[in-house]
């Protein structure tokens, strides 16, 4: 029925269980997500061990619904794509599990796709015209990396957080403010009623030249400033701070985006990740991106947020490279891109 | 059939294939928590050495825990992708109950209780005791779950007590059969050595869970089921969730979750296990199986992992209900068991209509009694000559009853 390659991808690095069809690694027939942010949220974060746990029971359903919503059979499929990290091993290894066997079952390659990777080919996906190669800001829970996108196998890592990750500090910051778990959705929403000029927090910028990033010392300055406004026995202007921190974030992560491009003369960007949904982040990028005369590519929060549909792109492009993995992948914590 | 079996839980990875003519084909790792790479590697190697494309397996049995958590999710995964992709149904191996298959067995001997013992950390072991009968099955002597040792020793002893009277009564005058031994298994053997101190006990520390013993249970008692029914036995919460829970129930005695529920015909064989390790004359499997299926008979068991833990029945004849048997296994007792099954029992009759409850009591069980009183039910009566006793005399037997319509009644004795 359909002429195109089609490959079905698997995600279970962190809190989603996910899967999804694409075909021809651009458009997504189906793209199925299971959150368990319900189930974390009453530990403040995501727990690793009971994040596995929910991703056994739910990966083969999921996988049923996404083959369903595709309107694909399994035996069309040309080739399963896999998160294989970096993530929680625990979690990862669940989708790795039941991607290798439905792939050995099935007579199918199997491909393992890192997980960064997939974020920035989630701009494919809504993007036919998009093509490498462009610069890319990946931000999320666990990763806030620049990324010089100069062809489909040619990724090089311009810089890196040398700390927290972005949204790493968005959920500690919401914690402290008592703003509940996911932090990022919910600073963003508090932000919404606050003043960013309220506070001023450190932007840590780095030696100069430097694309790597530091949120530690901002999330410090947050949660000194909370501490003083709680012993002088004041109100904590919850919105205020939210939206001053926010701010910082923001202003360091334009910042240092600006530079890059500046450094390589790329005249797209792609800004992908779970904190690309930031209303505040998408703002600001439009804005600078128009000044620099850049075109700014970002995925619909579906597909910034960990799903399948950005695994089974990327997989797509590896399977189309002639990439195959064996039935002895191993699951990663930590993986080089 | 073509089964395939797979274990993931212990510290060496198996995989056995077996095809409908019997013959087996066995791949088996190293030690070292290698199993997500080498699992799938392991079962290409078996089904290509047997020249059976995977398109024709027809089943997959898999070890299912206790153990580690992430082998059990390795293997349970695998199995359950495994058997959604081809179509085909799997089997649930408590991983415990298959270490009986690790037990080798001299011609004659009688049959030992098997003790698998598992190393589960923080003072804890996985641990279970099964006594392999003659006739083949499997009875569950000591539930599997996390135990402390302290409390699994207890268990062991009220059990092995148990068992020896089912045997003499079993024997029914007969040579009295000899006494089975027992042997304690795996990991856990050498850590809590000092705590299993059972008198001619044999210990086999050096035994590993292996892929053959999944195949052989899953052969003798092995019920195929859907991909998605297939779930792991972890016998432990995360830990994040057991600090939780255990924050939230501060100050309030919270009452034991026990998984009480209808009792079905699946059912039959573990209530068999509790009525023989509980009372002198125990129904038959026949008769509990007739019994079950009456339209006028009710059954509740508390049931855990696939072991029937407590379980009690009632006949409903218009507004009054006989209940006519209620046992708790010897493992578990004290621990609310029979409480909660008597307590749901009621719940469910008297939502069918039933109004007053009526049973009897050895009058020399005290213990029963009152436990009946606390849930309601006042002597009323006396059945003379009753029960057999051990010795080969007869007890009377106390009738209770729990009056919901608020009919007076007289004492009686028969």
């Amino acid at each position: 029925m359909n002429d195109g390659i089609l490959v079905l991808g698997i995600e279970t690095s962190c809190d989603e269980t996910a899967a999804a069809v694409t075909v021809d690694g651009r458009t997504a027939l189906s793209n199925v997500i299971a959150s368990q942010i319900d189930v974390h949220k009453v530990f403040g974060g995501v727990v690793p061990e009971i994040a596995s746990r929910h991703h056994l029971e739910a990966v083969c359903g999921i996988v049923e619904a996404a083959l369903e919503d595709a309107g694909v059979r399994r035996d069309e499929l040309d080739a399963i794509a896999v998160t294989k990290g970096p993530g929680l091993v625990g979690a990862v290894l669940i989708g790795l599990a039941t991607a290798k066997a439905m792939a050995f079952a099935l007579g199918k390659p199997l491909v393992g796709v890192h997980h960064i990777r997939g974020h920035i080919f989630a701009a494919f996906l809504e993007n036919p015209k998009l093509e490498p190669p462009f610069l890319a800001l990946v931000a999320s829970g666990g990763h806030t990396s620049l990324i010089d996108v100069r062809g489909y196998d040619e990724l090089a890592v311009l810089g890196g957080t040398r700390d927290d990750a972005a949204g790493e500090a968005f959920d500690k910051v919401a914690r402290v403010l008592g703003l509940g778990y996911p932090g990022g959705p919910m600073i963003d929403l508090a932000a919404g009623e606050g003043d960013p000029d309220a506070a001023r927090f450190k932007r840590t910028m780095l030696e100069p030249g430097s694309l790597d990033f530091s949120f530690s010392g901002i999330k410090t300055g947050v949660l000194n400033h909370v501490n003083t406004q709680r012993q002088a026995g004041g109100p904590v202007d919850t919105a205020d701070i939210a939206a001053s921190f926010q701010q910082a974030v923001v202003d360091v992560l334009v910042e240092k985006t600006r530079l890059a491009l500046e450094q390589t003369g790329r005249s797209a960007l792609v800004l992908c990740g779970g904190v690309a949904a930031n209303t505040a982040l998408r703002e600001r990028m439009e804005g600078a991106c128009a000044q620099a005369g850049v075109r700014l590519f970002m995925p619909s929060p579906v597909y910034c947020t960990d799903n399948a549909a950005m695994i089974a792109c990327a997989g797509y492009y590896d399977f189309k490279a002639g990439r195959r993995d064996g039935y002895d992948l191993d699951a990663y914590a930590e993986l080089d891109l | 059939m073509s089964l395939l079996a797979i274990e993931t839980t212990g510290p060496v990875c198996s995989a056995v294939l077996r095809l409908e003519d019997g013959r087996l084909f066995r791949r088996k790792g190293t030690e070292g928590l290698r199993h997500l790479t080498s699992l799938i590697p392991m079962v290409e190697g078996v089904l290509a050495e047997a020249g059976l494309p995977a398109r024709d397996l027809e089943c997959i049995a898999v070890s299912a825990g206790p153990g580690s958590f992430t082998g059990i999710r390795i293997g349970v995964a695998t199995a359950r992708a495994l058997a959604q992709t081809l179509g085909i149904p799997v089997i649930k191996v408590p991983t415990l109950e298959a270490f009986v298959y690790l037990r080798e067995r001299e011609e004659g001997q009688p049959p030992d209780i098997v003790c698998p013992v598992f190393d589960a950390r923080r003072g804890q072991m996985y641990a279970g005791a099964y006594a392999l009968e003659e006739n083949g099955r499997i009875m569950t002597l000591v539930p599997g779950a996390a135990w402390d040792p302290v409390d699994f020793l207890a268990s062991l002893e009220a059990s092995m007590a148990a068992y020896a009277r089912y045997r003499r009564h079993r024997a029914r005058g007969e040579d009295a059969p000899p006494a089975p031994g027992i042997c304690f298994m795996g990991d856990g053997v050498p850590v809590f050595k000092d705590a299993l101190g059972i008198p001619g006990a044999q210990f086999f520390p050096e035994a590993v869970q292996d892929a053959e013993a999944v195949l052989s249970w899953a052969l003798d008692f092995g019920r195929p089921e859907r991909y998605d029914a297939l779930l792991p036995i972890y016998m432990r919460k995360a830990e994040a969730q057991r600090k939780l829970d255990e924050k939230s129930s501060q100050g309030a005695a919270s009452a034991p979750n026990l998984p009480l529920r209808e009792a079905g015909e699946e059912d039959v064989l573990g209530i068999s296990v509790v009525e023989q390790l509980s009372f002198g004359e125990p129904w038959l499997e026949k008769s509990i199986r007739d019994d079950l299926e009456l339209d006028y008979s009710d059954y509740v068991v508390c049931e855990r992992d696939g072991v029937v833990l407590g379980y009690a029945g009632l006949h409903r004849i218009g507004e009054e209900g006989d209940i006519t048997n209620i046992a708790v296994h010897p493992a578990v007792r004290r621990k609310g068991i029979g409480t909660a099954v008597l307590a749901e029992l009621i719940r469910r009759a008297e939502a069918a209509g039933v109004k007053d409850f009526s049973l009897e009591v050895r009058v020399s069980d005290k213990g029963a009694a009152a436990m009946y009183e606390k849930a309601g039910f006042l002597g009323e009566g006396h059945r003379k000559s009753y029960y057999p006793t051990d010795d080969g005399a007869r007890e009377d037997a106390l009738i209770m009853w729990r009056r919901g319509s608020g009919k007076k009644a007289e004492y009686i004795i028969v």
